[in-house]
C-alpha cells in the first residue's frame, strides 16, 4: 500500500504512451472490425452471406485494402483473433497491410461475457487465464493494444453493485496485464441502451460505473497515459419516449467524463452501440462542440458504424468490391 | 445503486459551482486565517506576543484591514469560528469588511483530528455531528465555503489502508452536508511532508489518497463541480537527503492531480504545509509553468506562507500596524503577479487546444449559458 513496487519501467511506459497517442492521433478513430465469429454470423446474414471463413477473410480484405486515403481517418484497427492470422489474396499477412498503411493494430482479448450467478441476468468478461502468454504472442505477432469488452445494462434493479465491482475490477487486472506486455489497453465498460430510461439516468450510472473502473485502475497500478477509454456516449434507452438532441446528449456525455474520467487518459474513443451510422457521427460531432472543457482527446471506435454501408454495398458479390469500399471510405471520412 | 435521488436541485448546483469559480477566479487564490487557538499560540508566541482573544482579533484585523489591492489577488478568506464574530475598532463585522472587498467568506469546520486505535499513530478528523445544523447557520451568517482539515503521514507502514478509507470518507461526508446547506467543501486530504521518503513515494502515494478520495466523493454523490482542492503539493519528505528543483516538484505534483482529479473539479488551491513564503510561491510558479495539461485553475490556500513576514513586523506593537499589513499585501501581490500571467497563458492553451481537437472554440458567454446548461446535469 506504502511502497511503490515499480509495475513499469520508464522506457515501457514511452512504449505504451506513444503507442496511445498514434492511436488518437489528430483526426483518426478507430475502426472496430472484431466481431467475433458469431457475431459475423449476424452480420452477414442480413446480406445474404454464408457465414464461412472465407467470406469473413473476404470482407476484412476488402476493408484493409480500401483506399490509403482512410489512414488520414484511422489511427488502429481491432482484430479478432482469427483475422490477425490472416492474409490477402496475394498472401500479404493483414497486420502487415494495415501496418503498412502507418495504422496500429489491435487485438481482441476477451473471451466474452459470463454469467453473474444471484444478479438479474448480468454478467462479468471472461479471458484472464493465460493472458499474459497470449498478450506476449499478440505482441510478437504484430499488435500494439487491446480490448476487452464489460457489458452493464441499466433496468430497475441493474446495475448492481456487484456487476460494478466485478466489471470495473476485471477490467483493471487485463489492462495491467496487457501493459506487462507492451499493448495498450482499451478498457470498455459498455452500459447497453436497451431500455426505457431517461438520459438523466444513464448519466447517472455512466458516471457511477466510471468511478469505480478508474478507482480499480488506480488500485491496481495501471499506468494511466498508456491506456484509452471505451465508452458509451450518454443517450437515453431506445425505448424511452423522449429522444434527446445531439447537443443534450453531447453535453451529458462530456459532464459525465469530466466527473470521472482523469486527464491524464489520453483519448477517449467512443463506441457506437447500436447507433446508426448518422446518429453516431451527429452525436460524436456535437461531443467535439460542446463547450465544456475537455482534456482528452474524443474520438470513435466504430463497427457497424463504419462497416454497415460497406456490408450492404458488398452484398457478398465481388463485383460490388469496388462500391463497398467506397462507402467505407466514405463513412470513415464523415 | 442504479437510481438518481437527486442530491441538489439544479439551483443549487448554479449556486455552489458560482461560488467556487468566484474564489478561484483567474489571479486569484485563498487566504487560510483560520488558525484554531492553539495554533494562533505557536505563530503568536514566536513573536513574543501573548495568546488573548483581543491580540488575536488584532491580529486579524491587521490582514483584513488591507486595502483594494488585496481584492484582485485573494479570492476567499477561512475563518476560525470565533473570528467569524469579531469585529475590528470601529465595531464593523470582520465578515462584512471581507466582503465589501468582493472576497467570499469561508469557515473552518472540522473540530481536529483524533487518533485511529489500531494504528501507527494515524488519525481521522471529527466535526460530523450536527455539521448541517452548523453549516446552515454558518450560511446566514455569511460564509459561502467551508475547510475541513484531514492529516496523512508518509512512512514505512503508512498511510495504512484505514486511515486512507476513513479519512476519504469522512471528507465525503463533510462535503456532501456542506453542499446540502449552500455551502462549498474546499476538500483538504494533506500529507504531511515530515520524514526522509524521496518525491517519488510522495507522488505515489498522493496518486493514492487523491484516488481514494475522489471514489468516496462519487460514492456520496458529491456534486464536483462545486468543491474545491486543497492538497499538498508532491515534494519529498523534510528531511531526505535528495533536494530537487521546482520545476521536478511541478512535475511530479501536476502528474498526479493529472491521474486521479476529474476535470469537473473547479479548483485546486494548494496548501503551503510548513514551506517558506518564498519556496511556496517558487514552486507554485512553476507548476503553472509545467508544460502537463491542466484543466482545473491552480492557485494557492496559503496560511503561513502569506503571513509569516506580517506576523513579524508587526510583534504586537499597536504602531506596526500600517508596516504589517504592508507586508501582507506584498506577499498577497506577488501571488497575484505570478498567478496572472500563467492564467492568462493558461486560457490561450485552452484555446489552442479546443481548435485542434476540432471544437469550434467558443467564447466566454457561451461557456456560461452552458455551463447553466449543465448545472441540469
Amino acid at each position: 500500500m506504502t511502497h511503490q513496487f515499480t509495475a513499469l519501467t520508464p522506457e515501457q511506459k514511452q512504449e505504451l504512451s506513444s503507442i496511445a497517442q498514434r492511436v488518437v492521433a489528430t483526426g483518426k478513430g478507430i475502426l472496430a472490425a472484431d466481431e467475433s465469429t458469431g457475431t459475423m454470423g449476424k452480420r452477414l446474414e442480413k446480406i445474404h452471406v454464408e457465414n464461412t471463413e472465407e467470406n469473413r477473410r473476404y470482407f476484412r480484405q476488402l476493408l484493409f485494402t480500401a483506399d490509403s486515403t482512410i489512414s488520414q481517418c484511422i489511427g488502429g484497427v481491432i482484430f479478432f483473433h482469427e483475422t490477425l492470422y490472416q492474409k490477402t489474396d496475394a498472401g500479404v499477412p493483414f497486420p502487415n497491410l494495415v501496418k503498412d498503411k502507418g495504422i496500429v493494430v489491435g487485438i481482441k482479448v476477451d473471451k466474452g461475457t459470463a454469467v453473474l450467478t444471484g444478479t438479474d441476468a448480468e454478467t462479468t468478461t471472461q479471458g484472464l487465464d493465460g493472458l499474459g502468454e497470449r498478450c506476449a504472442q499478440y505482441k510478437k505477432d504484430g499488435a500494439d493494444f487491446a480490448k476487452w469488452r464489460c457489458v452493464l445494462k441499466i433496468s430497475d434493479s441493474c446495475p448492481s453493485s456487484l456487476a460494478i465491482a466485478e466489471n470495473a475490477n476485471v477490467l483493471a487486472r487485463y489492462a495491467s496485464i496487457c501493459q506487462q506486455n507492451g499493448l495498450v489497453p482499451i478498457v470498455e465498460p459498455e452500459i447497453l441502451p436497451d431500455g426505457d430510461h431517461s438520459l438523466l439516468r444513464c448519466q447517472y450510472v455512466t458516471e457511477k460505473v466510471l468511478a469505480a473502473v478508474y478507482k480499480a485502475l488506480n488500485d491496481h497500478h495501471v499506468y494511466l497515459e498508456g491506456t484509452l477509454l471505451k465508452p458509451n456516449m450518454v443517450t437515453a434507452g431506445q425505448a424511452c419516449p423522449k429522444k434527446p438532441s445531439p447537443a443534450e446528449i453531447a453535453m451529458a456525455t462530456v459532464t459525465a467524463l469530466r466527473r470521472t474520467v482523469p486527464a491524464a487518459v489520453p483519448g477517449i474513443c467512443f463506441l457506437s452501440g447500436g447507433q446508426s451510422e448518422e446518429d453516431a457521427s451527429l452525436n460524436l460531432n456535437a461531443i467535439n462542440q460542446c463547450p465544456l472543457p475537455k482534456p482528452w482527446k474524443l474520438t470513435f471506435s466504430y463497427g457497424r458504424a463504419l462497416q454497415a454501408s460497406t456490408l450492404s454495398a458488398w452484398a457478398g458479390k465481388p463485383g460490388n468490391l469496388q462500391a463497398a469500399q467506397a462507402a467505407f471510405t466514405e463513412r470513415a471520412k464523415v | 445503486m442504479p437510481h438518481q435521488y437527486p442530491a441538489l436541485s439544479p439551483e443549487q448546483k448554479k449556486e455552489l459551482s458560482d461560488i467556487a469559480q468566484q474564489i478561484i477566479a483567474p489571479g486569484k487564490g485563498i487566504l487560510a486565517a483560520d488558525e484554531s487557538v492553539g495554533s494562533m499560540a505557536k505563530r503568536l508566541n514566536q513573536i513574543g506576543v501573548e495568546n488573548t482573544e483581543e491580540n488575536r482579533r488584532l491580529y486579524r484585523q491587521l490582514l483584513f484591514s488591507a486595502d483594494e489591492r488585496i481584492n484582485s489577488c485573494i479570492g476567499g478568506v477561512i475563518f476560525f469560528h470565533e473570528t467569524l464574530y469579531q469585529s475590528n475598532d470601529d465595531g464593523t463585522p470582520f465578515v462584512q469588511m471581507i466582503k465589501d472587498k468582493g472576497i467570499l467568506v469561508g469557515i473552518k469546520v472540522d473540530k481536529g483530528v483524533v487518533p485511529l486505535a489500531g494504528t501507527n499513530g494515524e488519525t481521522t478528523t471529527q466535526g460530523l455531528d450536527g455539521l448541517s445544523e452548523r453549516c446552515a447557520q454558518y450560511k446566514k451568517d455569511g460564509a459561502d465555503f467551508a475547510k475541513w482539515r484531514c492529516v496523512l503521514k508518509i512512512s514505512e507502514t503508512t498511510p495504512s489502508e484505514l486511515s486512507i478509507l476513513e479519512n476519504a470518507n469522512v471528507l465525503a461526508r463533510y462535503a456532501s452536508i456542506c453542499q446540502q446547506n449552500g455551502i462549498v467543501p474546499i476538500v483538504e486530504p494533506e500529507i504531511l511532508p515530515d520524514g526522509e521518503h524521496d518525491l517519488k513515494r510522495c507522488q505515489y502515494i498522493t496518486e493514492k489518497v487523491l484516488a481514494a478520495v475522489y471514489k468516496a466523493l462519487s460514492d456520496h454523490h458529491v456534486y464536483l463541480e462545486g468543491t474545491l482542492l486543497k492538497p499538498n503539493m508532491v515534494t519529498a519528505g523534510h528531511a531526505c537527503p535528495s533536494k530537487y528543483t521546482a520545476e521536478e516538484i511541478a512535475m511530479a505534483t501536476v502528474t498526479a492531480l493529472r491521474r486521479t482529479v476529474p476535470p469537473a473539479v473547479a479548483g485546486i488551491t494548494f496548501l503551503s504545509g510548513g514551506q517558506s513564503e518564498e519556496e511556496a510561491s517558487l514552486n507554485l510558479n512553476a507548476i503553472n509553468n509545467c508544460p502537463l495539461g491542466r484543466p482545473w485553475a491552480l492557485t494557492f490556500s496559503y496560511g503561513r506562507a502569506l503571513q509569516a513576514s506580517a506576523l513579524n513586523a508587526w510583534r504586537g506593537q499597536k504602531d506596526n500596524e500600517s508596516a504589517a499589513t504592508e507586508e501582507f499585501i506584498k506577499r498577497a501581490e506577488v501571488r497575484k503577479e505570478r498567478h496572472h500571467e500563467h492564467s492568462v497563458r493558461r486560457l490561450g492553451q485552452c484555446l489552442r487546444r479546443l481548435l485542434l481537437h476540432g471544437g469550434v472554440p467558443s467564447h466566454y458567454g457561451n461557456l456560461y449559458s452552458c455551463l447553466r446548461e449543465r448545472e441540469k446535469c
